[in-house]
């Protein structure tokens, strides 16, 4: 109970600040990571150390003083049968278990073997149409038959040893018995031992032969939990973003004008240092600003959204906000400054309300329903017969893409923050929701800095000023009428693109 | 067994050495403020495995106490032998029988702790 109740506790305080860390690492750990991995491997890990804590260590401690004690209660009992047993009982229980182990060795082996053979069986099922048009049937048919057999004397082979194991418990651990009570009783016929004693010293043996067995198996346990330890202490000792989490700095609020400068910015991603996304990029935008930034795909467009919200630091070159350099803001009240409405809309499990919340938690009823009413979201939330306490994500209602979308806008409105970050959405939404939202869009942007990533280019024409980004620079930049104006460029050549589809479209592109 | 029950997950075993042990034990850090319970743990832990090797012990005294002698026999023959009467003999008997059912209770009660 004392051991369970001690780790319970120590497990929740590592699980805290494993979650702590993790929440705070910054993008380059989690960009250079598969996630899920891993936190399925962090929960395996803390799992694997409770029961190290809860049972392994306790288990082996109680299996070491049971050996050591019981050892030297039969020395006690009778030193010369002590002696008989020493050589007996541990060496078949080891034996034991290695014996069990190597089994079930080659049940994996068999596992393998018939996962193998019908991997053969999907892989010609699948490309038939290969095996006939090469005319191998009489290949594959071999192949499966080889891969079959193999599997059959595998599995006889395994069959024979666990038939081997059985009886060699029978003969070796029932013998082993039996030949310490035949010694046992030889005593006892020579008046060196007493029935009392005897029944003592069989009881003892069973118990040390059993711990035996067992430390064998939690030396595995150990090993294992070696690992899951450093696996988690690496994670504990990993150096986080340096954020500023603690309340206080929550209450005396940042609050930026909103003006934006790269200056001669080069970024590369740390997990592929060998592609320079951005070389040398420089732009400013001025307080209130909306700017689209398009070009062709990989040109380093999202890349610079990533930037602003300093999930990356440049590897030179400045980025500065109102003039002062990005590094000299924490990254929390910056971050505080800054709304992202991203091409892909994630809704937490939870409600509607709780979901447009997050863009500033504590927000009271009449915030949310008026933010959700600015980002054109109000009307179809109270169509849902639950309203604001619809259930979404994973397990609740699904949204539209456009619903998301509007939701977003809505934490955004919440947020209220200067300077706006767009990822506008690649795949298109049904025209209704994308006028809705489109609309919910310009209210937001109305008097803040906005920095847009457009894919598509219809709707970014009213944008102060647009910019053309490619291979990392900026290689033009000022309105649509002035870019569309150079036919050499990249902007015009981009729109002739997306709107040779349509021709009514492309017409109604030019002439706007 | 209890700790069996993780024995099939995939996790891998790691060799240990001074190294990986060193870095491992930082773990205990965080046993830190719970150290004093874990260590009366421990303690109850030891008490639970001596009660487990008291029982076969005073369980052999029971035995004997029956007075079988080791050349065979039975309780009255002990009761000639050795002198002693009936009366006698089941009292020994009754007092290892009291004492055997307190190891039991304390065995449960440390284990129980522990």
């Amino acid at each position: 109970m004392l051991f369970v109740n001690v780790t319970e506790d120590m497990l929740a305080d590592i699980r805290k600040e494993s979650y702590n860390k993790l929440v705070q690492m910054p993008m380059t750990f989690f960009s250079s990571r598969r996630v899920g991995e891993l936190t399925s491997r962090l929960s395996a890990d803390i799992s694997q150390l409770q029961d190290t804590f809860t049972t392994t260590i306790a288990e082996f401690l109680r299996q070491f003083i049971i050996i050591i004690g019981g050892i030297a209660a039969l020395a006690w009992f009778s030193p010369q049968l002590c002696l008989v047993m020493m050589g007996t009982i541990p060496v078949l229980a080891v034996i034991t278990i290695i014996f069990g182990r190597f089994i079930r060795k080659t049940a994996k082996q068999v596992q393998d073997k018939i996962a193998e053979s019908s991997t053969i069986v999907e892989e010609t099922m699948q490309g038939i149409a290969s095996v006939k048009a090469f005319a191998n049937e009489a290949y594959e048919i071999l192949r499966y038959n080889k891969a079959t057999n193999s599997v059959a004397s595998l599995a006889k082979k395994g069959g024979m040893y666990r038939g081997a194991f059985a009886s060699f418990i029978i003969v070796g651990l029932f013998g082993g018995i039996v030949f310490i009570i035949w010694w046992a009783t030889t005593l006892l016929a020579k008046g060196e031992l007493q029935v009392g004693e005897m029944i003592g010293f069989m009881f003892i043996t069973i118990m040390v032969g059993a711990s035996f067995g067992g430390i064998a198996e939690l030396y595995a346990q150990i090993q294992k939990a070696l690992g899951s330890t450093e696996r988690i202490m690496d994670l504990l000792e990993e150096q986080p973003e340096a954020l500023d989490i603690s309340y206080s700095s929550a209450d005396e609020k940042l609050k930026l004008q909103g003006e934006i400068g790269f200056n001669n910015v080069h970024f590369n991603y740390p997990s592929r240092p060998e592609t320079e996304i951005l070389q040398g990029l420089s732009f400013a935008v001025k307080t209130g600003e909306k700017i689209a930034i398009v070009g062709p795909s990989g040109a380093g467009k999202s890349t610079i959204i990533q930037l602003l919200m300093r999930f990356y630091n440049p590897n030179a070159g400045t980025i500065t906000f109102d003039g002062k350099d990005a590094l000299e803001y924490s990254l929390t009240s910056l971050r505080n400054n800054i709304a992202i409405v991203p091409q892909d809309v994630l809704l937490f499990g939870g409600s509607i309300k709780e979901n447009i919340a997050y863009g500033k938690p504590g927000a009271t009823d009449e915030e949310i329903v008026e933010a959700a009413k600015k980002a054109n979201a109000h009307s179809f939330i109270t169509g849902f017969t639950e309203g604001y306490e619809t259930i979404v994500g994973d397990r609740g209602t699904q949204l539209s893409g456009g619903q998301r979308q509007r939701i977003a806008i809505a934490r955004a409105v919440l947020k209220n923050p200067a300077i706006l970050l767009l990822d506008e959405a690649t795949s298109s939404l049904d025209s209704e929701s994308e006028k809705l939202v489109q609309e919910a869009l310009d209210k937001l942007m109305l008097g803040r800095t906005s920095v847009i990533i457009a894919h598509r280019l219809s709707t970014i024409r009213d944008a102060d000023r647009i910019l053309v980004v490619d291979k990392g620079r900026i290689v033009e930049s000022g309105s649509h009428e002035e870019l569309i104006r150079n036919t050499e460029g990249i902007y015009y050549n981009l729109s002739k693109l997306q709107f040779e589809l349509t021709d009514n479209a492309k017409k109604e592109f030019l002439e706007n | 067994m209890a700790a069996r029950r993780n024995e099939d997950n995939d996790l891998p075993k790691v060799k240990p050495n001074k190294e990986n042990l060193r870095k491992a034990s930082r773990i205990f850090r965080y046993l830190k403020p719970y150290r004093g319970k874990y260590i009366l743990g421990l303690v109850f832990l030891g008490l639970t495995a001596a009660t487990a090797i008291a029982f076969p012990m005073l369980l052999s005294r029971l035995i004997n106490a029956s007075g079988v002698s080791p050349v065979g026999g039975n309780t009255m023959d002990a009761v000639q032998n050795a002198k002693i009467s009936t009366d006698e003999l089941l009292n020994n008997i009754n007092i290892f029988g009291i004492y055997m059912l307190l190891l039991f209770i304390a065995q449960a009660v440390f284990s129980f702790l522990g």
